[in-house]
């Protein structure tokens, strides 16, 4: 499966916030990173996608006040996405390799 | 703890769990509420509520859209399933899509053309803020001519901001000559326009700029169409062009033809300046005789502007007291000719919801009446697992198919019969209307609908079947059921042909009613033609030498035509408040007797008494009526500020211009100068000769001009070809819509035919006549046919009435319009039905009995 930017940025984002990777963390995490409003609904489809994909898994966390007694859905990643982000990087670099010597002459 | 304005409310959490899957039902509700307390504390409750129901939307929209397309997932078994359908019925699937085509693309027809007459004029960018100013003017009756004076616009202009810009036009139709050779003229229609024209109308420029190709007072701009007939290839700026003989203007710009769709017809303009030269002035009050445009801010509304100006005149104090009133630029197609042309369309429009709402039901009915044949395979799909919603969609899917089809081959068939329709109506439509974003969702729409309507039926009530009675034929009840449903929509559909009949029986009659009627001279064997009024009296003594033309005369205008008029005149025991618009005309000795016209009391101007030409008047009898004169002949009579004197005769109403109006009051008079037209009447059966006589002599008639004869009748003829038109396409419609109800109403017999088979086998062979068989078969149908006559009947009655008020001289509609109709209905229902019934009758009842 090949994934989008959107969807490779997500895959991010649940990597890093390890605990706090829950719909509500990337969300805000995305927001963060880039600087821009992002909507909620745009980061819940990507994420049921890459759930169906088995390139995350998840579980249940704590249930918080403010969530009503809710528990958290806490995304984790799996082999096939640490795989998938590994080719996306080899690409990625392959692509950025030589950019900061071209851009500074 | 929470506060209470951090949770969001109760429903909104209930929709979201309805509408998420299992898995994410805890975890979402959570977040979403998470979310909304955040939002909440910044922002608020209405805000933070606003959002949540959006990504509520967002969310299920995706998972509706996900769902939608995953039931799909027997499509192709649909599909196949169906087509099979289609190619086992041959006969009844042709009858059920050839119908539905039919029907859809004699709708389309119509729609494309009510779509194109609706889009005149709106072509021009500026099209809704635009508006053209005419004169209503109140004397016995209320009536507005498009004419204001030339000083109205230059003052609205300067003197409110909300005029953008203000244009005057004067339409005019002179005689072009270039080149050398005389034979290159040719008369075309063209206008005298203000600076202004350009930058209010959307007509784009070729060559030249916009701003400043009217600065010259010898400049003319003229259409790509006359700059190629009258220069070829060669570049047409800067040469010289000759109107009338006598007026040379210099090319300064060509623009691109005016649209077909466009109010206004010219191929060329000049500088608004140039109109003195013919005699009127640009800075005047009194006389009414400019078009004038405005274009307004665009936030400005039309009518209350209006309001201000309308009291403009009143400083001028003209007679009549005229009011100018605004009228939207794409109002004036629809509208123009005082009656116009919208109620043509309205009926146009309506047709064409008839015809295909006709042909609807029938594809309605056929489905319902086939439907029950499938159900032995419903029956079967429910045994294997489908639950009912997977049926439902089936037949969904099955008639939106069979519909698209018979849109597809109605759009074929409306592109082949697109030239025989624009001969029938007259305009140049092209398949090329069809391409756009309104007729697309029309069709797509129309498709959708007619798919899911015929499908509701069989697929809501097919799909409640128990499966075990299905597959053994058990369906009396839901049998009954369809059978009521068929009736009702037979008898809507006959409904519906019955009121489309009796229109084209009405408007039929009055046509005939208005080309029959006695216009109150002969217009048979009259023939007129523009002249030069100087050498009238040699031209006339000339022609009645020769035995084909009977008699001559000469006037100021054609008759048909409204123009000359005015409120400027006093009369006996004239009233102050009295107020009367006049048309005014000017004749000579032979204007009775060459028109066949006829006096009511007095006499006609005559040679003998010297005073008839400088004091004569004579008068129609609407103008007697409103003057209230108990004995008119021998009365004074005066035009103000022109001549005085007395009424000798009064003049037989006579039809003077359409006949959709009341007879105008009318005034008749000897002039000094004042003509321009010379009526001929010819001997009945020498047309031929005159017309050659008069081609010889044109060069004396009317010098300068190419040779222009109009026959009288055909001019009449002309004035009601709109009235013609609209019967035409009625009856041809009407036969359509006739003929698809005809084929649904053959399918139906002969699926009833087939239905009752064994029925019919039994009878036979206990000893029924064939002839009571079939009388059986058909009383239904003629029951059918009678109830929607009474359905009918008033609704077109109510209908037709109104209609009719539109004219002002109307034909009877008798009871003889209804019967005939419904007569119309009943034979063709019975010829439908009684060759499937007879055949199916006179069928060998042993065959009958093995069917199944």
């Amino acid at each position: 499966m090949s994934i989008t930017r959107k969807e490779e940025l997500i895959l991010l984002s649940v990597l890093n916030l390890q605990e706090n990777a829950y719909l509500i963390g990337i969300h805000d995490h995305l927001e963060e990173v880039t600087g821009k409003k992002v909507s909620l609904t745009s980061v819940h489809l990507p994420l049921s996608r890459l759930e169906k994909a088995g390139l995350i898994e998840s579980y249940f966390g704590e249930a918080t006040a403010v969530r009503g007694g809710r528990r958290k859905k806490i995304y984790k990643i799996t082999k096939d996405g640490i795989n998938e982000l590994n080719a996306h990087k080899k690409i990625n670099d392959a692509l950025w390799g030589d950019y900061s010597k071209l851009v500074s002459r | 703890m929470q506060k209470k304005e951090d949770i969001p409310p109760v429903v909104f959490e209930r929709l979201l769990i309805r509408f998420v899957a299992d898995q994410d039902k805890e975890s979402l509700t959570g977040d979403f509420r998470e979310m909304f307390s955040r939002i909440s504390k910044k922002k608020g409750k209405w805000i933070a509520s606003g959002w949540y129901i959006i990504h509520l939307i967002k969310l299920t929209a995706v998972n509706l859209f996900q769902r939608f397309i995953r039931s799909f997932y027997m499509l192709g078994n649909y599909i196949k399933i169906a087509f099979r359908n289609i190619v086992r019925h041959k006969g009844h699937s042709f009858i059920n899509i050839g119908g539905l085509s039919i029907g859809i693309a004699c709708s389309l027809l119509l729609f494309i053309w009510v779509y194109y007459e609706f889009s005149y004029d709106s072509f021009h960018i500026n099209s809704s803020s635009i508006y053209r100013v005419v004169t209503e003017r109140t004397t016995s009756e209320t009536y507005t001519t498009p004419n204001t004076p030339g000083a109205f616009a230059p003052s609205v202009k300067d003197s409110y901001p909300e005029v953008i810009n203000a244009a005057r036009l004067f339409f005019t139709r002179f005689s072009v000559k270039y080149g050398e050779k005389s034979s290159n003229i040719y008369q075309e229609m063209g206008l005298f326009a203000d600076k202004s024209f350009f930058n209010i109308f959307t007509f784009p420029l070729i060559t030249g700029d916009p701003d400043i190709v009217l600065t010259d007072p010898n400049s003319i701009v003229i259409s790509r169409k006359m700059s190629e007939n009258c220069f070829g290839g060669m570049d047409p700026i800067g040469r010289t062009l000759l109107l009338n003989n006598r007026q040379t203007c210099i090319v300064t710009g060509v623009f691109e033809n005016v649209p077909d769709n466009s109010h206004m017809e010219f191929s060329y303009i000049l500088p608004i300046e140039r109109v003195r030269e013919n005699g009127f002035d640009l800075d005047d009050w009194s006389r009414f005789a400019f078009k004038t445009y405005l274009l307004l801010e665009q936030d400005v509304d039309f009518t209350s502007f209006n309001d201000k100006i309308r009291n403009i005149y009143d400083d001028y104090s003209p007679s009549g007291n005229p009011r100018p009133i605004l009228q939207s630029l794409e109002d004036i197609h629809l509208y123009h000719s005082g009656t116009g042309l919208i109620r043509y369309l309205y009926i146009f429009a309506i047709t064409g919801i008839v015809v295909l709402a006709i042909a609807c039901i029938n594809f309605m009915n056929l489905r319902t009446a086939s439907s029950g044949k499938r159900s032995i395979e419903i029956g079967l799909r429910k045994v294997l697992g489908a639950d009912r919603t997977s049926i439902v969609r089936q037949f969904y899917c099955e008639t939106v198919l069979i519909s698209f089809i018979a849109i597809i081959s109605a759009i074929v068939i409306t592109i082949l019969l697109l030239p025989v329709f624009n001969d029938l109506v007259a305009k140049e439509l092209k398949a090329g209307l069809l391409l756009n974003k309104d007729m697309f969702t029309l069709i797509g729409a129309i498709a959708l609908f007619t798919g899911i309507a015929a499908g509701s039926y069989p697929a809501l009530f097919l799909s409640s079947f128990q499966p075990a009675s299905v597959i053994k034929g058990v369906t009396k009840k839901g049998g009954m059921r369809a059978a009521n449903f068929r009736r009702i929509l037979v008898i809507t559909q006959f409904s519906l042909s019955v009121i489309l009949i009796i229109g084209s029986i009405v408007i039929t009659k009055q046509l005939d009613f208005i080309n029959n009627k006695n216009l109150g001279f002969d217009k048979e064997n009259l023939l007129l033609m523009r002249m030069n009024p100087r050498q009238y009296e040699s031209v006339r003594n000339e022609l009645l030498k020769n035995p084909s033309i009977v008699n001559i005369t000469k006037t100021n205008a054609p008759l048909l035509w409204l123009g000359y008029e005015t409120t400027g005149i006093t009369w006996e025991g004239k009233g102050a408040e009295e107020i009367m618009t006049i048309q005014l005309r000017t004749v000579d000795y032979d204007y009775l007797e060459t028109m066949g016209m006829e006096m009511k009391e007095g006499r006609f101007f005559q040679r003998e008494y010297a005073a008839d030409s400088s004091q004569g008047f004579i008068v129609n009898e609407a103008a007697v009526r409103i003057m209230g004169i108990e004995d008119p002949v021998g009365s004074t009579f005066a035009i103000e500020g022109g001549k005085r004197g007395r009424i000798i005769g009064v003049v037989k109403d006579f039809h003077h211009h359409s006949m959709r109006d009341k007879i105008e009051p009318l005034l008749l008079y000897i002039h000094r100068s004042w003509y321009s037209n010379m009526f001929v009447r010819v001997a009945p059966g020498k047309i031929e000769e005159a017309m050659a006589l008069l081609r010889t002599n044109w060069e004396w008639i009317d010098p300068g001009y190419p040779f222009q004869v109009s026959f009288f009748d055909e001019r009449v003829e002309r004035m009601y070809m709109e009235e013609r038109k609209a019967g035409n396409i009625l009856n041809v419609f009407t036969i359509m819509g006739i003929f698809i109800a005809a084929l649904g109403l053959y399918g139906l017999a002969s699926y009833m035919a087939e239905q009752r088979t064994k029925e019919i086998g039994i009878r036979r062979v206990l000893g029924a006549k064939v002839s009571t068989i079939v009388r059986d078969l058909i009383e239904e149908f003629t029951k059918w046919v009678l109830i929607s006559n009474a359905i009918a009947w008033p609704i077109a009655y109510i209908t037709v009435k109104k209609w009719l008020q539109n004219f002002a001289y109307r034909t009877t509609v008798g009871p003889e319009v209804f019967i005939c109709a419904g007569l119309i209905m009943l034979v063709t229902a019975l010829i439908t039905v009684a060759y499937r019934t007879i055949k199916a009758a006179a069928a060998d009842p042993v065959k009958s009995l093995r069917y199944e």
